[in-house]
């Protein structure tokens, strides 16, 4: 008990994300009594929140229908567009919508993927220094970038998931980390393979390279970590932290080549110069990026529906599924 | 066209391990990521017809 007031008043309101770590390897009877007590204190600031709009929804719900003249009207328009917004963060209602998304970043991936390899292979002409060897460059900096980006759209949610103690953002995080861990590998493996012929060297100990393996193993240690927690809640928040902390690497890896003198070249694109790459060169690349992307975003909503139905198995929602009802090829 | 003939193409000026690898691996993780969370989505839906099952046995005996 002391010790929980100790760390109420040390770390404030990430009391509890500091005994969510804890209690990965720590099981002994102080540490227990405070994770069970930790909630109470994440009571006034988080766990009101969803319960609070899914309350306010529930009343709207009630209310909706009637008023529908005169200034009431419009009051009613704009409670409903506030509340469409917050409908999909319930699980119940995103699992669905997700559901029927997935086949069109299917499509898209498809469509720029299949224009992008086109560019890549056919249009792109060949490179003045590096021959056709530069072609990797049309996965490498997509997968890089990608890798980049799942981060900070992870480290988003895990945020949103502490702030709001939303259910969905959370499992929004854990669904990005694998396909992020996959982009920050491809990242590694086609810069090493591209770095053989160009560097002469498989790997070198650069402020790029290193930044980005850090990246690598900051994705497996988020996977790590929440897997060793049997609580998904729990492993959400130790989770969420990891995530935030990390945060601080991307713009680590963004600039490094800036600040450090380093083996790697320079950003490919840059905002405030025009490109140094021939424009065929740049289109193959955006739209390689934009294939990567729609995957990203494809195969996490895969994952976000396990997860949905791994952690919400005693909802009653679940239950009246179609594909738990026997059709088991329904969406 | 950047190539004369396919065994042009796949050659890739003398870089095809690098190429080819990079594309290759590239495509096969991303073939097998998807397999993956779609297996998981099955498996979580049959453990979970298992479980629905068994409450409802529990049910009827009770």
């Amino acid at each position: 008990m002391r010790l929980k007031a100790g760390s109420g008043f040390l770390f404030g309101p990430f009391s509890l994300c500091s005994a969510g770590v804890l209690s990965v390897p720590l099981p002994g009877a102080p540490v227990t009594k405070l994770i069970e007590l930790a909630p109470l204190d994440w009571r006034p600031l988080g766990s009101g929140a969803g319960a609070a709009f899914e309350r306010l929804q529930r009343a709207l719900a009630r209310h909706g229908p009637q008023g529908r003249t005169g200034l009431g009207n419009r009051t009613h328009y704009m409670n409903n567009r506030i509340i469409n917004w917050f409908k999909f963060a319930s699980p119940q209602t995103f699992y669905p919508l997700a559901g029927r998304m997935i086949p069109w970043f299917w499509a898209l991936a498809a469509a720029f993927g299949l224009a992008g390899l086109y560019i890549s292979f056919f249009v792109a002409p060949t490179d003045a220094q590096q021959g056709e060897g530069y072609r990797i460059i049309f996965i490498h900096v997509p997968a890089s970038w990608m890798s980049m980006f799942i981060y900070l759209v992870m480290a988003f949610w895990a945020a949103l998931g502490l702030g709001f103690n939303t259910r969905l953002s959370g499992m929004m995080a854990s669904a990005l980390a694998p396909t992020g861990a996959l982009m920050a590998f491809l990242s590694l493996w086609t810069g090493a393979l591209w770095g053989k012929p160009m560097w002469g060297a498989w790997w070198v100990w650069d402020a790029r390279l290193t930044s980005e393996l850090i990246l690598f193993f900051l994705y497996l240690g988020f996977i790590a970590l929440q897997s060793a927690i049997d609580d998904s809640r729990r492993a959400d928040k130790a989770g969420a932290v990891l995530a935030l902390v990390g945060v601080v690497n991307i713009p680590i890896i963004y600039f490094s080549v800036k600040w450090w003198n380093t083996l790697h070249q320079g950003a490919s694109v840059s905002l405030t110069r025009s490109p140094s790459m021939a424009q065929t060169m740049l289109w193959g690349m955006l739209l390689m990026a934009l294939a990567f992307w729609m995957y990203s975003i494809a195969v996490s909503l895969i994952r976000v529906r396990a997860i949905i139905l791994e952690r919400e198995r005693h909802a009653g929602w679940v239950e009246a599924l179609p594909e738990i009802n026997g059709r088991m090829d329904a969406a | 066209m950047n190539w004369g003939s396919s065994a042009e193409f796949f050659a890739m000026g003398g870089h095809a391990l690098y190429v080819w690898g990079s594309f290759g691996v590239c495509a096969a993780l991303m073939a097998i990521e998807p397999l993956l969370a779609r297996a998981r989505r099955k498996k979580a839906l049959i453990e979970l017809k298992r479980e629905i099952a068994a409450r409802k046995e529990n049910e009827t005996e009770t």
